[in-house]
């Protein structure tokens, strides 16, 4: 148990992004980096050696920071990610720069952190106006190696992140990659971000390190008090300040309950994801970074059902080189081998950063109907070859597969496969070594492909279906609109009927059909997914063991009837309440969550 | 000694993070001050923030000037460099 303590605010209640999923209870961390305050201040020459001395102190801690967080970094996450800590730690390094700090303070005999300040926004500023993204992605680390440095001038050896004596939840305005890595996973409980989205870096990592957290939560910042307590519920993106004794007890009862849950799932692992009757579902994880292996391999996943390439370029905010790509995806391999991996091509633009605003800074008034996925890649040739390359060059290593996102029509497999055949064929001319025949598949997340659902399968060896897009562009409902988003409906009778088309397009043409959407992860949705035929799920590492378990309850023969009488119905809420009914007669309640 | 160069730059992000990198310590093994001009802009070759505040995108075009005994060599070497696309792509 934690120093849950009653508090006597009032309780108050916030929403955000449901980033990452898991209940966390604890004492409040104010994270603000911004809390630094620099003043000026006039010095006596014989002050100048100490004042370079502070300077020079900062500078080798700041160094000494920026390595461990780099080799943290190459530990948790990935080696390719590391170098991120090297362009701040070339900027910290700069002579010049240096030159011009100490110029200051011997000759304007300014204070150190002044002195320091003064010359490093000098240049940031210069970068932020620059025309150029990645000119302007430098200016974050100028910021974040400035902002190191004072921390150490003027808080001495303790940061604000050693500040994290006991475990906490983290709450701030925006939280950095550094800021992150840099935290002891032992003592961040949870995390809340007032800005950010489920892309974000934040959300990204926090899923990788299984840290519950909750991003986007708007005006939580500024009231926030240090020390009292905070719930975060990362499962539903709910926030509580100053709980009640009530409200606390319902959490605690629930974070205890998942536990025993996941205890006594995990506990399943090793065993295959079949029905009573012996039908063999392939149940494999949905990630995007190397330090999430760790979960892939716990969870009792066969192999990967989707990595999202993309997750390389948004950490890195910069597009990853062949080599940087190739030996992230032959570790993935290597790690997962005789088990498949398919990679999905980068998936980038809707909501993961508006990518024509990255590539050419175009504001696209419907970014889901614009420049996204496949239509990049395929109007960027380099870019596209590039991943291909890396792809191909990694089949080499393990069991690979291919999929593209964003497939509207046949004339995409097409000119995807001459990429392919262009890239095969200079990887033969410099005899490197590859497999031709990998698997090649399509998500399956855009109507018009499930229309032509048979033409698609003649062409390739399997279907994905991606559930949240398909729902959005079928429903025609962002869901993020408060005023709409009670008509998105997961079961939803067209959306039943789109899914059984590519199930029964997919099989008529003897291809296997799997999902990895969100819909694949809810428990209410299995036996009707089975009925109808899938061959694979892919879903998170950490809800994994569950689906399983309820794999492992269901008999083949009545799913179908289920999946039969489901086709009958007419509204959504029949639909559900059916599968309710159904869960409930069939399983024990911890299963239903 | 001052010697004069340009370099045109083809990397296709421009002068960003890595050819910066290799750039300045490239420019940091001369005795020579070297210094880097675009524009209006004229920025010291050893200081990685002062490089990539020139803010040098694909195609642009950069001089490069030295000052100091190895003078020569330094605008020489950078050029080839930048011709070799800094070693980075």
């Amino acid at each position: 148990m934690n120093k849950a303590t009653v508090q006597t605010n009032p309780q108050e209640h916030f929403t955000g992004i449901n980033a990452s999923p898991g209940i966390a209870i604890g004492p409040i961390l104010k994270f603000d980096p911004e809390r630094i305050v620099v003043s000026k201040r006039s010095i006596e020459p014989t002050e100048i050696d100490r004042e370079i001395d502070r300077l020079e102190f900062a500078l080798k801690q700041t160094k000494r920071d920026l390595r461990s967080i780099k080799q943290m970094i190459a530990n948790r996450i990935g080696d390719n990610y590391a170098e991120l800590v090297e362009a701040q730690l070339l900027s910290l390094k700069d002579e010049s720069v240096l030159d011009e700090v100490r110029n200051r303070i011997r000759k304007n005999l300014e204070n150190a952190e002044y002195a320091y300040q003064h010359v490093l926004s000098a240049y940031r500023e210069q970068l932020e106006q620059s025309d150029n993204m990645y000119m302007r992605d430098r200016a974050g680390d100028v910021y974040d190696v400035k902002q190191r440095v004072l921390q150490h001038m003027l808080t001495g050896e303790r940061g604000l992140l050693e500040e994290l004596e006991e475990p906490s939840i983290l709450i701030a305005k925006e939280l950095r990659l550094s800021d992150l890595i840099m935290m002891d996973r032992s003592k961040v409980m949870g995390l809340v971000s007032a800005t950010g989205g489920r892309t974000s870096h934040v959300a990204i990592l926090a899923r990788a390190l299984q840290i519950p957290a909750v991003v986007g939560v708007s005006d939580i910042f500024d009231d926030v008090e240090d020390a009292l307590t905070a719930i975060i519920d990362g499962t539903h993106g709910a926030v509580i300040l100053y709980p009640d004794q009530e409200t606390l007890e319902h959490f605690l009862g629930e974070q205890e309950h998942i536990k025993e849950v996941e205890q006594s799932l995990y506990a399943h692992k090793e065993l295959p994801a079949e029905t009573l009757d012996g039908r063999r579902i392939v149940l494999s994880s949905n990630i995007g970074l190397p330090g999430e292996l760790e979960n892939v391999r716990a969870s009792g996943s066969e192999g990967i059902g989707l990595y999202r390439t993309e997750y390389l370029y948004l950490v890195k905010n910069t597009f990853p080189t062949e080599e940087e790509q190739f030996e992230e995806y032959k570790h993935i391999a290597e790690s997962c081998a005789p088990d498949p991996v398919i990679f999905r091509s980068f998936d980038l633009g809707g909501d993961k950063i508006s990518a024509s605003m990255e590539i050419d800074g175009v504001q696209e008034s419907n970014p889901f109907l614009g420049y996204r996925a496949i239509r990049i890649c395929l109007d960027n040739p380099q870019l596209f070859k590039t991943q291909l390359r890396a792809i191909y060059r990694a089949s080499a290593s393990g069991n690979i597969k291919l999929m593209f996102p964003m497939i509207s029509a046949l004339e995409e497999i097409y000119r995807v496969k001459e990429f392919i055949t262009e890239v095969q064929e200079e990887l033969q001319r410099e005899g490197r070594e590859f497999r031709e025949d990998i698997e090649l598949g399509a998500l399956i997340e855009i109507p018009s492909a499930v229309l032509i659902a048979d033409q698609l399968a003649k062409e390739l060896d399997f279907f994905s279906i991606g559930t949240n897009d398909l729902i959005q562009y079928t429903l025609a409902v962002d869901r993020g609109n408060d005023r709409v988003s009670f008509l998105y409906k997961t079961l939803h009778p067209s959306i039943v009927r789109l899914i059984q088309m590519t199930l029964q397009a997919g099989h008529r043409h003897d291809i296997w059909v799997g999902m990895c959407g969100e819909m694949a992860g809810d428990p209410l949705a299995i036996p009707l997914l089975v009925g109808l035929g899938i061959d694979e799920l892919s879903v998170s590492p950490v809800v994994l063991p569950k689906i399983k378990e309820i794999v492992r309850g269901l008999e083949s023969q009545q799913c179908h009837h289920l999946a039969e009488t489901v086709m009958e119905f007419t509204r959504e809420a029949d639909i559900e309440r059916y599968l309710k009914q159904f869960m409930q007669n069939h399983f024990p309640e911890e299963l239903n969550l | 000694m001052k010697h004069t160069g340009e370099m045109v730059i083809t990397n296709e992000f421009g002068l960003h993070a890595r050819p910066a990198a290799a750039l300045v310590s490239l420019a940091n093994k001369f005795q020579a001050q070297v210094f880097l001009i675009k524009d209006d802009t004229k920025v010291n070759a050893k200081s990685i923030l002062g490089v990539l505040v020139l803010a040098a995108e694909s195609g642009s075009k950069v001089t490069i000037e030295a000052q100091g005994e190895d003078a020569e060599e330094a605008v020489k070497e950078i050029i080839e460099f930048a011709n070799n696309r800094f070693g980075t792509e």
